[in-house]
């Protein structure tokens, strides 16, 4: 559909007459100058019924568009010469290729889905790759974008926008909640830092242009892997990061993979170890006796390094009301957060807290 | 161009946050507003109601009239600016602007006329066709600015456009983005959490602490008349002292005593809330320039003078900033003149406060007293 207005609007900057398209239905699909779109042609009855490929009205010509053995299309044009029948064969061929190039796109598409979920003969990718006219070398990072269901075709659209150069980028509809990005690489790979950054960067352009577009998305960054044969590992790599984000950072639009941290490791800890360990750390519920106001602070103190001036400047306590909840804290768990050691084990345990909840919530109990 | 309206605006997240509660707030058109207030306090997503990025739980929003809860972000007619504004990395400078406007179809020509306007109010035409990479901070800051001009909307919303800026490009950014709103005669909504910010940029601040808004003003009013302690401690730097002292009433006069001071308030403080208040606990707020060590002041001043131990003496060019102790136990921050000051550390200083500039807080509440 879109191809077929996308040629009506080049047709439009060549031929000065009207040209339109008209389905097998008799509506016009498109039209040069916008006129009648959607509306049923009066004449295409008529020109179906017709025996001959041409049909001409007092101030129109039409012409019957095959594709293989079916008629697909009806072309017409607002003139009557003799030229105005060149004008449609040459559209009509036109309009073909553009279809067909379209077939191929889907092909393509599912082509790739099935090499991101694993479903391809490894050793048969590069072969079909080249098919398709996808450089198989070149490293890849992939990109999971969620959104809802109601805004995901509008997503999918702004974000095949962006990247409209397929060196550059390949955008793939997953499902109705979930659009991919498969990313060219080779610009990470210089150094250390410019993976960082190369990540960094594209992930949150890609945020940044669907929320400034109004989308809300949750963006999540795989690895960056060797070639396209590999972007399975990256695909899957996006999804742990889309999921562990989910249980221990609800807030956050953007996970990476290689940013997950602790709460990669815990991921993978099967639910009775968490619960021994918790009893360890916290006998006696200690967590739970700790109030709002409290675990605010510790949250603080945390993001701020255990730094005590700088907690207490961005909570508006005086560093003695800081000094005192701390207190507090140690008189409750037995913990002392200024220390390393102790702020570590805190942290692990109410990230393993957060986990135990996730799974309780999901019913999620199976054992890893 | 366009009002804002927010009426009766909640909005409690999945898993009981109530980020925002209660939030009333009328914009004018071509209006700069700006909200501000502590990490969590609910300000990005006031604005991410706003543009349409977060459902609101309860009440409605309006933008010129017409009530948007169920208005789609894209027809909102809203551009916004982030803190990341990250610039897409493969396009040039004149493709990151043009891309909103290519992806409503917009005619070429159309689109042309804004990019180049844009980067003509910007100063970037020179740079239209680099790529991100090769831009300084402050010039992608502008292209990102140039992303949302270009759009024309009703509204510009940002939220800590700034902050991933070095301290010296913010201060000129501050600059650049009041000018730019003079230009474009819209409505802007802005966001920060730095109250120097919000106090050189707004003409109109909303503080706001724990999704609740606490004040409305002008810079100036908030600084002279903060409505409670938070408000008082928030807005100004170094922020202003708190102490814990007693009202007391003797004939018409009113004092307010702590530590071995005692200090006589102006006539104005004779009025019934005040009075009625004889023997109270309140909190005193006095900002550190309203404590002086200016010999003549004190000597005139008797009647709001008392003595301190100094501890730290901080000289910064055109202002210093005294640390001293009352009575061995309260600490207090003075900024003083280093043209007339004295003081060193080690001393015992004579200070007065100028007892017009003073303010009273109800020990529970944290209400001001009168304002
Ligand atoms: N998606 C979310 N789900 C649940 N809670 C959230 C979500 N986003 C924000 N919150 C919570 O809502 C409150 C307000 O957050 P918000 O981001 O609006 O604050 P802010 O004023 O912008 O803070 P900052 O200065 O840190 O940006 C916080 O307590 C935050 O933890
Ligand atoms: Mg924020």
């Amino acid at each position: 559909m879109e191809e077929i207005k996308k040629c009506m609007r080049q047709v439009k900057t060549i031929i000065s007459a009207n040209c339109g398209v008209i389905d097998t239905a008799g509506k016009i699909l498109a039209a040069t100058n916008e006129v009648g779109e959607d509306e049923i042609d009066p004449s295409f009855r008529a020109v179906v019924s017709s025996e001959n490929l041409f049909a001409s009205t007092a101030d129109r010509t039409y012409l019957k568009v095959f594709i293989g053995e079916q008629l697909k299309y009806i072309l017409y044009i607002e003139s009557t010469d003799p030229d105005a029948k060149i004008s449609l064969q040459l559209i009509a061929e036109w309009m073909k290729t553009l279809v067909k190039e379209k077939g191929t796109d889907a092909e393509k598409a599912i082509f790739i889905r099935n090499v991101l979920l694993d479903n391809e003969i490894r050793s048969e990718v590069p072969m079909i790759a080249r098919g398709y006219k996808i450089d198989c070398n070149d490293p890849r990072l992939v990109l999971v974008v969620r959104t809802a269901t109601e805004q995901s075709a509008e997503a999918f659209e702004i974000l095949q926008n962006l990247y409209t150069d397929s060196e550059v980028a390949t955008v793939i509809s997953m499902d109705d909640t979930t659009a991919i990005v498969i990313i060219d690489a080779l610009e990470s790979q210089v150094s250390e830092e410019s993976r960082d950054s190369f990540i960094e960067e594209t992930s949150q352009s890609v945020l940044a242009c669907l929320t400034s577009e109004g989308c809300k998305a949750k963006v999540a960054v795989g690895s960056v892997v060797g070639s396209f044969m590999d972007i399975s590992k990256s695909y899957s790599d996006a999804m742990t990061a889309l999921k562990v984000s989910k249980i221990f950072d609800g807030e956050s639009d953007l996970s990476r993979y290689d940013k997950l941290g602790l709460g990669r490791l815990i991921y993978q800890l099967p639910k009775p170890l968490c619960e021994m360990f918790i009893r360890e750390v916290f006998p006696n519920e200690a967590f739970k006796q700790l109030d709002e106001e409290t675990r605010t602070t510790i949250d603080t103190f945390f993001a701020n390094d255990l730094n005590g001036s700088e907690t207490s400047r961005e909570l508006f306590v005086h560093r003695n009301t800081l000094v005192y909840r701390l207190e507090k804290v140690k008189t409750k768990t037995g913990l002392d957060l200024r220390k390393f050691d102790d702020a570590v084990l805190f942290k692990m345990a109410t990230m393993v807290r957060t986990y135990i909840d996730y799974l309780n919530d999901t019913n999620d109990n199976k054992i890893r | 161009m366009a009002s804002l309206s927010f009426q009766h605006v909640y909005k409690k997240y999945e898993g009981g946050v109530v980020a925002v509660s209660d939030f009333n707030l009328d914009v004018a058109d071509k209006e700069f507003v700006i909200l501000v207030g502590p990490s969590g306090c609910g300000k990005s997503t006031t604005l991410r109601m706003l543009a349409g990025l977060e459902d609101i739980s309860e009440g409605e929003i309006y933008i010129d009239d017409r009530c948007v809860n169920d208005v789609l972000p894209k027809d909102r007619d809203i551009a916004m600016v982030f803190q990341n504004y990250a610039l897409y990395p493969h396009m040039s400078v004149r493709d990151n602007m043009a891309f909103a406007l290519k992806l409503r179809k917009m005619p070429k020509d159309e689109i042309n006329r804004r990019v180049q306007e844009a980067a003509k109010i910007l100063e970037i035409e020179h740079l239209l066709d680099r790529k991100p990479k090769a831009l300084s901070g402050g010039q992608r800051q502008r292209v990102a600015l140039g992303r949302a001009i270009v759009r024309d909307p009703k509204v510009f919303l940002m939220d800590e456009p700034l902050s991933n800026l070095d301290a010296k490009l913010r201060v000129q950014m501050r600059v650049e983005i009041t000018k730019l709103h003079h230009r474009l005669k819209t409505t802007f909504v802005y966001v920060t959490h730095d109250q120097t910010e919000a106090m050189t940029m707004g003409t109109r601040i909303v503080v706001m602490k724990d999704g609740f808004i606490q004040q409305v003003d002008s810079p100036t009013e908030l600084y002279d008349n903060p409505v409670n302690t938070f408000v008082a401690g928030f807005i100004g730097m170094p922020p202003m002292n708190f102490i814990n002292a007693v009202l007391n009433v003797e004939g018409s006069d009113v004092f307010v005593s702590f530590e071995n001071v005692a200090i006589k308030l102006p006539e104005r403080y004779a009025v019934e809330e005040v009075m009625e208040r004889d023997g109270q606990e309140v909190i005193f707020g006095v900002r550190p320039e309203a404590i002086t060590d200016d010999i003549t002041y004190v000597t005139d001043h008797p009647e709001s003078a008392f003595t301190a131990d100094v501890d730290v003496v901080e000289m910064l060019g055109a202002e210093t900033y005294l640390y001293v102790t009352v009575n061995g136990s309260l600490p207090l921050t003075c900024r003083v003149d280093p043209t007339t000051s004295q003081s060193a550390v080690g001393q015992v200083v004579d200070l007065a406060v100028d007892s017009n500039r003073i303010h009273l807080f109800d020990k529970d509440t944290e209400q001001s007293i009168i304002s």
